[in-house]
């Protein structure tokens, strides 16, 4: 077992499951700079470790997984160009997304804004069914910039993404889970045994297997049928001779 | 198709606009209202389906309603069929009535037998995904107002008769919110879900930068940060 403390984040590796836990309890792990910046390195980590086969991302404390952008922090870029550059430098999302093992969002209480937005950057969510989900960024003059603009109405019907993120609408676990902005439900007690059983499965899954379906499915988004359907022969082919990657 | 909102209203605060559908000038009339009054902050419109026809939504009216900038909330009620159903298509929000049915008659119609081109062929699969929007389209399928919410066409069914008061407290809210947040929302994810995600990424990240000039976002973060709400939710402050 590894286990690393950052200033906001901790990780332990069990095994060849990667811990990812927010840990800012007092703040309900409030996602600010210095978050951004533990995360990047642990994912950066978890990113190049040939022994990291599932990755779990969870929210210590009882009160939630993450309560959204620590907006005390907002507002203090020196210029657009400065922001913008800033953004895109150190883009732990697109990590986080671009991970070639599967990644677990495990979920309780508040998931707000960008926690909504972490959340929805991993390939499989599960919550405790006392889970609230909401993007309120308009209410603050604000829009969602961790990818929620996007990946919302990816996972959810058009509909309900707009009325999400226009109107600030809260949904409860089971609305969420009608919705599929979340896979499982489960009660608050059985969530970690839960989600690690689900890793342990996702773990025996052969990693060229399970990078060339993430590959497959980022495919299946973005390309024509005919694109897609030419890019999954060449990944089966792929993996019947044993060439890695995609 | 009687729409008994015939003429433009707004709220007092001049903040949300309800674009009538009965009087085809009317409509159009409230359209370029909404697209050049930038206190607009939201738009709604109410249909109510009496017949199986929407006589009063014209061929076109549904391209002037999906350009419009400014989130649209549609309330729905009785059949919402057709042309009407089209329209509903363009609005960013629908929510209807418990009694409320939904359908496309034009290819079994026997009459008829027309290909909607306001948008059914486009919006419906988009927003209900193809296989529905594929069985409604061809066999001419009317579906419920629970099927609605199940698909994702509506997000919220009101007891008989309240969808427009529901419509007219989401657009308020929706316009208590950041004028140009609103209008960038709405445009990430229109504009975004026609390209790769990487390159909506790029689009929702270049409009969240563009917000940084908006007084209304430094007084959106001053309000969190003060714990209090924004100005911008009692009056228009921010011109």
């Amino acid at each position: 077992m590894t286990e690393s403390t950052f200033e906001t984040v901790t990780y332990e590796k069990r095994g060849r499951i990667a811990h990812i836990t927010l840990n800012r309890p007092e703040v309900i792990n409030a996602f600010n700079v210095q978050m951004r910046d533990d995360l990047s390195e642990v994912l950066d980590a978890v990113r190049w470790d040939p022994d990291v086969a599932v990755v779990l991302l969870m929210g210590s404390g009882d009160r939630g997984f993450c309560a959204g952008a620590d907006l005390s922090e907002f507002g203090s870029a020196p210029s657009q160009a400065a922001a913008r550059n800033a953004r895109w430098e150190r883009d732990v999302f697109g990590v986080l997304r671009d991970l070639a093992v599967p990644t677990v969002a495990v979920l309780h209480g508040h998931v707000i804004g960008s926690g909504v937005e972490l959340a929805l950057l991993c390939d499989i969510r599960i919550a405790a069914d006392n889970a609230v989900f909401s993007m309120p960024e308009t209410y603050h003059g604000l829009i969602a910039a961790a990818g929620g603009t996007q990946t919302l109405p990816r996972a959810l019907k058009q509909g309900r993404a707009l009325d999400m993120l226009l109107t600030g609408r809260r949904l409860n676990a089971s609305d969420a889970g009608d919705a599929g902005l979340i896979q499982r439900v489960v009660k608050p007690d059985d969530l970690e045994m839960e989600s690690e059983r689900i890793a342990r499965d996702l773990a025996e899954i052969d990693p060229a297997l399970s990078g060339a379906i993430k590959t497959a499915l980022a495919t299946a988004r973005d390309l024509p049928l005919a694109g897609g359907l030419a890019h999954e022969q060449r990944l089966s082919i792929m993996l019947d001779r044993g060439v890695a990657g995609t | 198709m009687n729409n008994p909102v015939n003429q433009s209203s707004e709220n007092s605060a001049g903040r949300v606009l309800t674009i009538p559908v009965g009087d085809r000038a009317a409509f159009e009339d409230a359209c370029v209202r909404v697209a050049t009054d930038e206190d607009v902050r939201a738009a709604m419109i109410v249909l109510i389906g009496e017949g199986i026809g929407a006589d009063s939504v014209e061929p076109g009216m549904p391209v002037t309603f999906a350009a419009l900038l400014v989130p649209v909330v549609a309330g729905l009620s009785g059949r919402i069929d057709d042309r009407a159903l089209e329209l509903a298509l363009a609005a960013d929000i629908r929510i209807c009535d418990s009694d409320t049915t939904f359908a496309l008659t034009a290819v079994t119609d026997s009459g008829s037998g027309r290909l909607p081109s306001d948008g059914g062929t486009q919006r419906l699969p988009r927003i209900v995904g193809p296989g529905l929007a594929t069985d409604m389209l061809l066999t001419g399928r009317r579906i419920t107002a629970e099927e609605a919410l199940r698909a994702g066409l509506v997000t919220e069914i009101c007891p008989a008769g309240e969808s427009k008061t529901r419509a007219e407290q989401l657009a308020k809210e929706i316009a208590s919110h950041g004028k140009s947040a609103g209008r960038f929302a709405k445009e990430a994810v229109l504009k975004g879900a026609d390209m790769p995600l990487e390159q909506s990424l790029r689009l929702e990240a270049d409009l969240a930068i563009l917000l940084h000039t908006d007084p209304e976002r430094a007084e959106g973060i001053d309000a969190f940060n003060g714990r209090r709400n924004p100005s911008f939710r009692q009056d228009d402050g921010s011109k």
